[in-house]
């Protein structure tokens, strides 16, 4: 009896404090979910509002990576969903998860997260290895006619690998399997696990200048690229553009979301995350709350139409 | 150079110097003080260092990981019992030593033998690094999707069979961890796996949730219920410095051990037992009196310290090159590493190598901070060994709980510690493992992860064997399982004989 009495006069007394852990934001820790493993442009972007955040509040801000094990930013996007509507777990997403999500029955809705802010527009490409017989789209879908070429994703489902599937169908060609990573770096090339793989350029930049990139993703060729088109002007898709954006759950404070809005545009207009842009073709920039939904509500349209062409 | 001179001045931040000194002084009195371990300690912290400084929350846990095994070895000597699980082997000479009144010197065998292996192993992986390092990256193409699933296959095979007792139940609990890695739902592919149609189960068990349950919640109710040993009087006279000398005398036992610890420790799966059992073999077949072995014999006191120092160093190197983590304490390290903004694998040398200078430089630091300590303050942490359980329990149970919420702020993830804390108290009850559950939580989400990513290029299961690296790997599992299952046959008719 004495026992029992102990075990539950601690666990009373660790609960107690345990509860007493929790404080008003932003004087509570603060954690940013990146559903993706460490080292890519939203993880280190995501970061610097971290370190920005607690320099300016004075409370411990980190960022957890949470990567999906193939099945892309959800499992992340689901941890953010759990927690608290309090500004205490915030989401660093690609517009998979405000798109895609709310599509796919996997408890997300169209009103789950509010949009921040988006801050990130990715400078993503297909690429293949340097011995690959093809160089640009159209070297591709000639020899896909023949020989079986695999595919390397973030996710079959997501904006990305819709795109490439939908510009395959366009121009006459399929994939002959396709994998989903969570991470699609030089490695994935080297180790021959993919083909052709889609990706950012931070995952590749080590060895880009032994790879080919076939084509970008974006509505723009990318500068540091000479010579490599988009996705769009080779196939005949749409523009579209890869973004990732701070997320709250639905029912968060606005004052939360006013102060990450702050700090988050504070951190992308800073030096550093300039530099960043400068050096990497990334666009770094700060588009906010209702700027952001419009956003969404645009891409979520142009998602539909990959959809379509994909199931026609 | 370069990166080595980075790597060093990274260390040179008041916080991760406080840090160092912190966990190498704690890591000290974990050790010392059985009950608690490095498992728990780190278990303990992994929340708090979600919000600490990356390289200070780094540093901390290595200070505790690379210094409880001297702090083990003290109660080991003293009064028989060991205080972390690798200094059990320690207890039969170095106990015998104290009953003969040598215990002077067998803690400062104890200490230069440790101090030894840790610094022989950090001294080698820093010399690879600084030699093979730059060429990582082209050794990444020999590893692929299917190449890391066959070593974490591997890792696997060596940790069940390096539970020879309890080879089967080393193998369930293996897959009982795997198992939790693949509850969550399934969102790509559209349904749920194992969440009983739980929202909160939705995006799966959170691993530092997990090994806080399972390893420190366990570990306080298993203090708070379980009686207090009685306590045992610590006398011991003279000074420890004149015995730190005594390891130049056996110079090859001493660079055995500590090659058997850096090469066990660089084998997912396998880690200090493994590494001390050959140590000690190997020890009493060149002993000039092998009798002496049990029963208080210096060079198997020298083998036993050696080789468990040796592991923490090598154990990195796996986790860093491959990701491939070999037991439970940088299965933790890898949990860290992530929120760090680390990725272990085979470009890690070019991405961050000052990162990886910084955290050997540490280890090398905590050793040498570590014999200073002891020599100094032997005697302070001796009292420390008669903490009441009770007092323990109770302290491991708040700060566990106090992490465990202090995550995200989420009541559920509490229940859920203390759900596995109570499978962890059953499991120790039983005298059954923990660690493979957790490797398996760890191994098997690579392996899952991995095998997702290959699919594409396995159409039969000899896709999986086809490359250099998975086929060499298929064919040393088979050879292991294949020794394993012969002794253990031969023992059996031996047995019967």
């Amino acid at each position: 009896m004495k026992k029992l009495l102990t075990l539950a006069a601690a666990t009373v007394a660790s609960l107690g404090l345990a509860a007493n852990a929790q404080a008003e934001y932003p004087t509570a820790p603060v954690q940013f979910i990146v559903p993706w493993p460490p080292g890519d442009f939203e993880d280190i972007l995501t970061r610097m509002i971290a370190a920005n955040m607690q320099e300016a509040t004075g409370v411990p801000a980190s960022v957890v990576n949470r990567p999906g094990g193939g099945d892309g930013p959800f499992p992340g996007a689901l941890e953010v969903l759990d927690a608290p509507a309090d500004g205490s777990v915030v989401g660093s997403f690609v517009l998979g998860v405000p798109i895609v999500g709310p599509r796919i029955g996997i408890g997300i809705e169209e009103d789950s997260f509010i949009p921040v802010g988006i801050f990130l527009t990715y400078p993503f490409v297909l690429a293949a290895s340097g011995d690959a017989a093809y160089s640009n789209m159209a070297e591709l879908a000639a020899h896909a006619q023949d020989n079986d070429v695999v595919l390397g994703h973030f996710g079959a489902g997501l904006t990305p690998s819709k795109a490439t599937f939908a510009a395959a169908k366009m121009m006459g060609f399929e994939f002959a399997d396709d994998s989903a990573f969570d991470v699609l770096d030089c490695n994935t090339l080297s180790a021959g696990d993919a083909d052709v793989i889609n990706t950012t350029l931070a995952l590749i930049e080590p060895c880009l200048d032994e790879i080919n990139i076939l084509a970008n993703i974006g509505e723009e060729p990318i500068g540091k690229l000479p010579g490599v088109e988009t996705l769009s002007a080779q196939s005949g898709i749409n523009d579209l553009e890869l973004w990732n954006g701070l997320f709250v759950k639905k029912g968060t404070p606005q004052e939360v979301i006013d102060t990450l809005a702050k700090v988050g545009m504070e951190t992308m207009m800073s030096e550093a995350a300039q530099q960043l842009m400068v050096e990497t073709g990334a666009a770094v920039y700060w588009q906010g709350m209702e700027e952001s939904m419009e956003r969404i509500a645009v891409d979520t349209a142009k998602d539909l139409e990959l959809a379509g062409i994909i199931n026609n | 150079m370069e990166a080595l001179i980075t790597g060093l001045q990274n260390l040179l931040d008041p916080q991760v110097l406080i840090a160092l000194v912190i966990g190498a002084l704690g890591g000290l009195m974990i050790g010392a003080v059985p009950g608690i371990g490095p498992a728990i300690a780190i278990a303990i912290l992994l929340p708090a260092t979600v919000f600490l400084p990356d390289l200070v929350s780094l540093v901390l846990l290595l200070g505790i990981y690379g210094s409880s095994m001297y702090g083990g070895a003290i109660p080991a000597i003293l009064i028989n019992t060991p205080g972390t699980p690798v200094n059990a082997l320690t207890t039969y000479d170095g106990y015998a030593m104290t009953r003969r009144g040598e215990a002077p010197r067998a803690l400062a065998l104890a200490y230069s033998a440790s101090f030894f292996g840790g610094a022989f192993s950090i001294l080698t992986a820093l010399c690879a690094l600084m030699i093979f390092g730059p060429y990582l990256r082209d050794l990444g193409a020999l590893f692929g999707s299917r190449d890391i699933f066959m070593a974490a296959v591997l890792g696997m095979v060596l940790l069940i069979l390096a539970h020879r007792q309890t080879m089967l139940i080393a193998a369930l609990l293996f897959g009982f961890g795997m198992l939790i890695t693949l509850v969550g739902r399934q969102s790509l592919r559209g349904f749920d796996r194992y969440t009983y149609g739980m929202e909160e189960l939705a995006s799966g068990f959170n691993l530092i949730v997990v090994i806080v349950g399972i390893f420190a919640l366990s570990q306080a109710l298993f203090l708070m219920m379980g009686k207090d040993d009685p306590t045992k009087e610590i006398r011991f006279k003279g000074g420890l410095f004149r015995g730190l000398s005594e390891l130049r005398r056996f110079p090859l036992v001493t660079a055995l051990s500590g090659m058997y610890g850096t090469v066990m420790g660089i084998i997912p799966g396998v880690g200090e037992f493994v590494a001390q059992f050959f140590s000690y073999a190997t020890a009493r077949g060149l002993s000039k009196k092998p009798e002496q072995f049990g029963h208080g014999s210096p060079e198997g006191l020298i083998a036993s310290e050696t080789a468990n120092n040796a592991v923490p160093a090598a154990a990195m190197i796996p986790l860093l090159a491959l990701g491939v983590p070999g037991e439970a304490l940088t299965a933790m390290m890898m949990v860290v590493f992530f929120d760090a903004g680390i990725k272990p694998g085979p470009d890690i040398f070019e991405k961050n190598p000052d990162f990886l200078f910084s955290l050997f430089i540490a280890l090398l630091i905590i050793n040498v901070l570590v014999v200073i300590a002891l020599l100094f303050s032997t005697r302070l942490i001796a009292r420390m060994i008669f903490i009441p359980n009770r007092f323990l329990g109770v302290f491991i149970m708040i700060f566990a709980f106090v992490g465990v919420f202090s995550i995200r702020n989420n009541f559920f993830d509490c229940v859920v510690a203390a759900i596995f804390g109570f499978i962890g108290y059953i499991l120790r009850r039983l005298n059954w493992p923990l660690v493979p559950v957790v490797l398996g939580m760890v191994l098997g989400a690579i392996m899952v992860e991995r095998l997702t990513a290959g699919a594409s290029r396995i159409k039969t299961w000899t896709d999986l064997v086809d490359r250099p690296v998975s086929g060499t790997l298929a064919v040393v599992i088979l050879g292991v399982i294949a020794i394993v299952l012969t002794s253990m046959v031969l023992d059996h008719r031996k047995k019967n004989s």
